[in-house]
Formats: structure tokens, sequence, C-alpha cells
């Protein structure tokens, strides 16, 4: 999802991760929030991909104004949630490693993160300036 | 239904079937499957419910639980994670996504 207006972006990660973008300057952003790191789709089932989700949410960034040289990005979730669980879950691993690896490859810089863990997060982002609110579940 | 066609076509899954969510910790309780896939609606006892007395039995309280709940769902989603779930997928239900987050809790 992205905004030129004010509005505040809310969704649920657990394993997911959501990659936040925003130009302050234009005060234009987005959140993506993909489940699995790499894959084939299409339609909307293709944002589930980060591959996907993560181009695409630049992509509309920019449509609506952003510059890719102001971006900056956000990420959040990728979490290993199970009682019995000591080590990492690889599918939340490899989902962290994936939007680290996709902004990079962007040439976003990623100024804050907040992944892992064991509990899940519930993500409050405000698109047009970067504000983000966690809160662990 | 859709999980179930998912799960029949993946082909490595001994499966298990409970009719309401009151079965489902009857049956978790008996079988101590590798992990339980909780639909949030349910009849007689509901998900979040069901969830929740999963996690309150010695038996089933290290047992990973997805749940599959409806598109838009974030409050009923943040009462899952809240009742003790792993992780939730949405419907309509994707095969790759439901498989990953499967294994990914299983392996």
């Amino acid at each position: 999802m992205t905004s030129r207006t004010k509005v505040r972006i809310v969704t649920i990660l657990g394993s997911c991760v959501a990659a936040c973008l925003w130009d302050e300057e234009a005060g234009v952003g987005g959140l993506c929030h993909f489940v699995l790191p790499r894959g084939l789709g299409f339609g909307s089932s293709a944002l589930r991909f980060g591959n996907l989700a993560v181009p695409e949410l630049i992509q509309r960034t920019v449509s609506l104004g952003a510059k890719p040289e102001r971006l900056r990005g956000k990420l959040f979730g990728g979490a290993s949630i199970a009682p019995a669980l000591q080590s990492v879950n690889p599918l939340a691993r490899r989902n962290v490693d994936a939007a680290r690896a996709l902004l990079a490859e962007a040439g976003v810089a990623v100024v804050a993160a907040d992944v892992g863990g064991h509990r899940g997060r519930k993500l409050v982002f405000h698109p047009d300036d970067g504000t983000a609110w966690v809160k662990l579940i | 239904m859709t999980e179930r066609m998912i799960l029949q076509r993946a082909g490595s899954f001994e499966l298990l079937y409970a009719r309401n969510g009151r079965e489902a910790v009857s049956v978790a309780r008996e079988a101590r499957p590798d992990l339980i896939l909780l639909d949030v609606v349910m009849p007689e006892m509901g998900g979040f419910d069901a969830c929740q007395a999963l996690r309150d039995e010695a038996a089933t309280h290290e047992i990973p639980i997805i749940l599959v709940t409806t598109r838009g769902d974030a409050e009923h989603v943040e009462t899952g994670f809240a009742s003790g779930c792993s992780d939730y997928v949405t419907k309509p239900l994707n095969g790759v996504e439901l498989i990953a987050k499967i294994r990914s809790l299983i392996e």
C-alpha cells in the first residue's frame, strides 16, 4: 500500500516481513508485507513474494512523486514463534535477509529495523513521514 | 476444504481432521501432531478458543499452530497471536505459502 496523504497503515507480522519506504521531502511512502522471500506469481498473489513486492512498492512510491535517491527504509517482522522453537525459523530469517538484500540492490538505506525475536508484531506505519510504531503481541 | 487439497497434493504429510474446535483439541491431545492448522471460524469452539485451549494443555502446549484467517482481519490476527498461535495464513490460501510456513515450523 502506498499513499501521499496522511494515513496510517496497520499490519500484523509473524514470520512475514514489512518493508516500509518513504520520501520525507515528497511526503510519500508505502509498505509491503510479504510472506515469502522469493517466488513467481501473477496479479495480487505476486505481492506475497519479496522479490516482486519490494520493486512494486518502490515503483508505486516513485509514481506518487518520491525520488528513488531520497527513499529511506524500515524493516519489521521475521519472528520465530513456537513454544518449543529455540532456534530461528528459517523462513523468517530468509524473509529478513531478502528484504535487506532487495533494498540494498535498490539503493535504499535501511535506517531502522525491528526484526527477529520470538513474538509477533503489530505495526502502525505513517507513510508521509516514516514514523512507525511497533507493539509486540 | 482448500487446505485439505493443498496438503494432500503436497503428499508428504499424514493428516488428521476435526470438525470443530472442541474436536480439534481432543484429536490433538490424543495424537500430538507435529503441527496444527486451525480455522478461526469453526462451530462449537472457534479457532482462538481452541488455540488457547491447546496452549493451556501440557500435552499440546508446544505444538506449533497456524491460524487460517480471512483477509483484512488485522484485529483477529492480533487476537490469534495473543491466544498463542505461531503464525497465520489468510484466505484465499496460496499453496506455496502454506507449505512453506508449515515446513518452516516442523523441520
